[in-house]
């Protein structure tokens, strides 16, 4: 992307924070500013990201983020745009009236991390069960089963010998 | 004269269904035979494999990524192996390049005749199926020279390839290349201009551009509707621009179209095919780098062109041997989104024929 | 005692020739399996008896022993019924049409009139069954089945009318009479006997599509298009009733590609010594051939491009094709 480019943007958004990693230029956004950069991004000329190409969730333990990356057809140029959010205050806008791609990359964010899409059309659970507890992503769900992650079950927790803990 | 009253009916096609695509339920509002409303619920082949990648090196990562989109695995080896190569910096070895490039496009051959059998299946006609095995069982016996498996090969590496491929995998790719193109002569003559199938699929469903691209459609599809990109032009990885060939391009955005374009990308890999097994190098098969990778802290993304569409990996790494979060990027997941735009308003038996046309694979929309 | 004989010997030819035409179904299941497998290079069934000739005897069997389920919400009595409305008139027809000459139990006047008007009454067992099965798919597919079938009812009786018209007769021994006078002759040799295939190419033409899309055979099978709607009208049958339909099915396929020989292709008329019946036999199983060779090669029509085909394409041209026909046998 040329400098000039980056330059309207840290222009435009003060407070974003640019950072260079490998080929991506990568704007780290606040809560607030997220939704309007991605708003700027789409709908300047020179800019022209038409292509929303993927958007994730990520667990950094002390916060969560999202990370958006775009594209753009005509001027074929890509940028990285991110935004933290954290486990008690998850919220954040969503994108999905931008791009309808980030309709289901949104939902999987959310099932997956507990990531809140304020706006977003529909947001349930897309890959895990509709009656799943908790968000199986995230760094403090164990990867294997044990007897706290024994989420629902038709048997009381007597019969697999717990006496005590969520679901007795 | 009092209003005939008709109520919509709810049905549910699958999840298991007779049909070809997987584990794929969607729950159709009908009035009459005209479709009101889609909406395609997924995850019952949800394995979690983000997660798992989290505590498996990287070596570890290729064995399992293969199963996410089982039809094209090497597809899947790449897309993972290319960020891990951005990261580290790595110079892949020319021979390699070309093995990689070999295998993907026969690959990509496979991929589509899968789907020329399976889409034939669909529109009705039942032996489509049963000859497009003949020659994927070929390549099947292709990939089992050069990898040792057939299905999930966990060939490639961080840096090259596994090993060097035998003699007889390239004398058998060369026969391979001879006889295919009056195989797929006789596919084109079997399907492509029968006259029902003609009027089944001519006209049928309308892909728009700008539609398109806003619910991320990629591939084939994007290409069908007029759009002329391709990753492998477009953002060229390995040694693609070395290479000689045809994107093709739709013009109506039907579903012939996009029927016709995966027929035609059969023919331009197999002159990527050719070209690669008159060219190919000698020399190392792969960098020298551990097969426990251990990639700088950081973060990459790197997208390539899967049969299905735009594939890309998002690889955060923290330092260590294990991924600490890597996404997997799948075409298939937002062809599924934009399932509900697709159908709506078009009849049940077209709505088939558009389904097979977006070519989902559950095990890359479910990951 | 006269009469009692008379009927009992009625009786026997009756059964007679419910047997030959069961044996025969049963020999069409066969060859379905095997001509199809043929053409999509495979073996067909090969472990049941030799090359699997015993294979649709343990398909009956098996469709025979297993449990005869029926859905709670079901209407239990017109349940039982869709079965066998679908399947009796299509076996009654068996009754007669004529093999040869003389083997035929029954020579009605009105044969062809009989026939489609019991094949008329097919449909109304597929709509019960769509009804009765209290479920959707099933619904759908019956509402499909019996449009399908009953769209296509006046064009199959138009399209043969030209025939009738040419032998003067309904009756279907009449028709293969009067199909035996030689058409073109060289020097005494019969080149071409007066066959009506040679005389109604059109008709036969429309006969044939009419009845294919009547019997839901491919390229008109969308009512059980399994990639949609599973088994269409007869998914919650099993055990017998599911046999019954399959059965009346089959025959039905049976008994169009007889039909076209008999009003088309003369029936049980063939040079040399070779008897009538071995004639006969030999130009249906051409036709069951052709009909198992559609299937596994041609794709299927969209249920509406089906009902144009039906009412606006086929239903005008078999009219116009009867009234040239009559024009052309005044003049």
């Amino acid at each position: 992307m040329k400098p000039e480019l980056v330059e309207k943007i840290t222009r435009r958004f003060p407070d974003v924070v640019h950072s260079v990693s490998l080929d991506f230029n990568v704007f780290l956004a606040g809560r607030d500013d997220f939704s309007k950069l991605a708003e700027f991004l789409k709908g300047e000329p020179d800019l022209d990201f038409d292509h929303c190409s993927d958007l994730s969730g990520v667990d950094y333990l002390d916060y969560l983020e999202v990370v958006c990356h775009l594209y753009s057809y005509t001027l074929k140029h890509h940028v990285r745009i991110k935004a933290k959010v954290t486990r008690d205050e998850p919220e954040i806008a969503s994108l999905t009236s931008l791009w309808s791609t980030c309709d289901f990359h949104e939902r999987e964010a959310w099932d997956l991390y507990g990531i809140v899409f304020v706006g977003h059309p529909d947001l349930r659970r897309i890959l895990s069960d509709d009656d799943q507890l908790g968000h199986p992503y995230r760094k403090d769900v164990p990867l294997e089963n044990d007897e706290e992650w024994l989420l629902r079950d038709e048997r009381p927790a007597a019969d697999y010998g717990l006496t005590e803990g969520p679901g007795v | 004269m009092a209003e005939l009253r008709t109520d919509e009916i709810q049905v549910n096609f699958g999840p298991q269904h007779p049909s070809m695509h997987g584990v794929l339920f969607l729950k159709v509002t009908l009035d009459g035979e005209i479709i009101t409303n889609v909406d395609p619920v997924i995850g019952y082949l949800h394995r979690s494999m983000e997660k798992i990648f989290e505590y498996r090196t990287y070596a570890q990562c290729i064995a399992i990524i293969d199963r996410a989109d089982y039809m094209s695995a090497f597809f899947n080896e790449m897309a993972f192996i290319q960020p891990v190569e951005k990261l580290m910096d790595i110079d892949v070895p020319e021979r390699a390049k070309y093995l990689r490039v070999m295998l993907m496009e026969l690959n990509r051959i496979q991929n589509h005749l899968l789907f020329y059998g399976a889409f034939g299946m669909d529109i009705g006609a039942v032996s489509p199926l049963l000859y497009c095995q003949r020659e994927r069982e070929k390549l099947f016996d292709l990939f089992e020279l050069a990898a040792g498996y057939r299905m999930h090969p966990n060939y490639f590496r961080v840096g090259g390839v596994k090993e060097d491929v035998p003699e007889e995998f390239l004398t058998g790719t060369a026969k391979f290349c001879e006889d295919f193109a009056g195989w797929l002569e006789e596919y084109n003559s079997l399907l492509t201009g029968n006259e029902i199938f003609q009027v089944r699929t001519r006209g049928v469903g309308k892909i728009d551009t700008g539609w398109a691209i806003n619910v991320g459609m990629t591939g084939p599809l994007l290409r069908a509707s007029g759009f002329k990109w391709d990753v492998r032009r477009g953002e060229p990885y390995l040694n693609y621009d070395e290479f000689d060939f045809e994107i093709p391009v739709g013009t109506q955005g039907d579903v012939y179209d996009a029927y016709w374009i995966r027929m035609a990308e059969m023919e331009q890999s197999l002159r990527i095919v050719k070209q690669a097994l008159s060219k190919l190098p000698d020399g190392p098969i792969k960098a020298k780098v551990p097969l426990n990778v251990r990639p700088p802290k950081g973060e990459a993304y790197a997208r390539i062109e899967s049969p299905r569409g735009e594939l890309a990996v998002y690889l955060v790494s923290d330092g260590s041997d294990k991924p600490y979060r890597a996404k997997l990027r799948a075409p298939s997941f937002l062809h599924i989104g934009s399932v509900p735009d697709l159908l709506r308003g078009a009849f049940v038996a077209d709505a088939i024929a558009l389904v097979a046309i977006l070519e989902p694979v559950m095990g890359e929309v479910d990951r | 005692m006269g009469s009692l004989t008379t009927v009992g010997m009625i009786a026997l030819k009756g059964l007679a020739a419910l047997a030959i035409g069961l044996a025969n179904v049963i020999v069409f299941l066969y060859l379905e399996r095997k001509v199809v497998a043929d053409m999509q290079v495979r073996f067909g069934p090969m472990r049941v008896g030799p090359h699997g000739l015993l294979q649709p005897i343990a398909d009956s069997i098996k469709l025979i022993i297993k449990e005869d389920i029926i859905p709670a919400e079901a209407d239990t009595w017109l349940f039982a019924l869709a079965p066998v409305i679908a399947f009796v008139p299509a076996f009654m027809l068996y009754l007669t049409i004529p093999i040869s000459e003389h083997l035929v139990v029954a020579n009605l006047d009105l044969g062809f009139f009989y026939l489609f008007g019991m094949l008329t009454v097919v449909p109304v067992g597929i709509l019960i069954a769509g009804w009765a099965s209290h479920s959707k798919y099933s619904l759908i597919g019956g509402l499909r089945g019996a449009a399908q079938q009953i769209s296509y009812e006046i064009p199959l009786l138009a399209s043969v009318l030209g025939v009738i018209m040419l032998a003067g007769s309904f009756s279907l021994v009449e028709i293969v009479k009067a199909q035996q006078a030689p058409l073109l002759q060289l020097g005494g040799v019969t080149i071409l006997p007066r066959w009506f295939i040679f005389l109604q190419p059109f008709g036969f033409l429309f006969y044939f599509t009419a009845a294919l899309a009547d019997t839901q055979r491919t390229p008109f099978d969308m009512p059980e298009a399994e990639s949609e709607l599973v088994q269409g009208y007869s998914t919650e049958y099993s055990s017998m009733k599911f046999a019954l339909f399959f059965l009346g099915e089959y025959s039905n396929a049976l008994i169009i590609s007889a039909l076209s020989v008999i009003a088309f292709f003369g029936g049980w008329s063939g040079p040399g010594p070779i008897p009538g019946v071995v004639w006969f036999f030999l130009k249906t199983y051409a036709f069951v051939y052709f009909i198992i060779w559609l299937r596994s090669t041609l794709p299927r029509i969209r249920i509406d491009q089906l009902m144009d085909l039906g009412w606006k394409v086929l239903l005008p041209l078999t009219l116009i094709n009867i009234v040239v026909t009559g024009f052309l046998i005044i003049r």
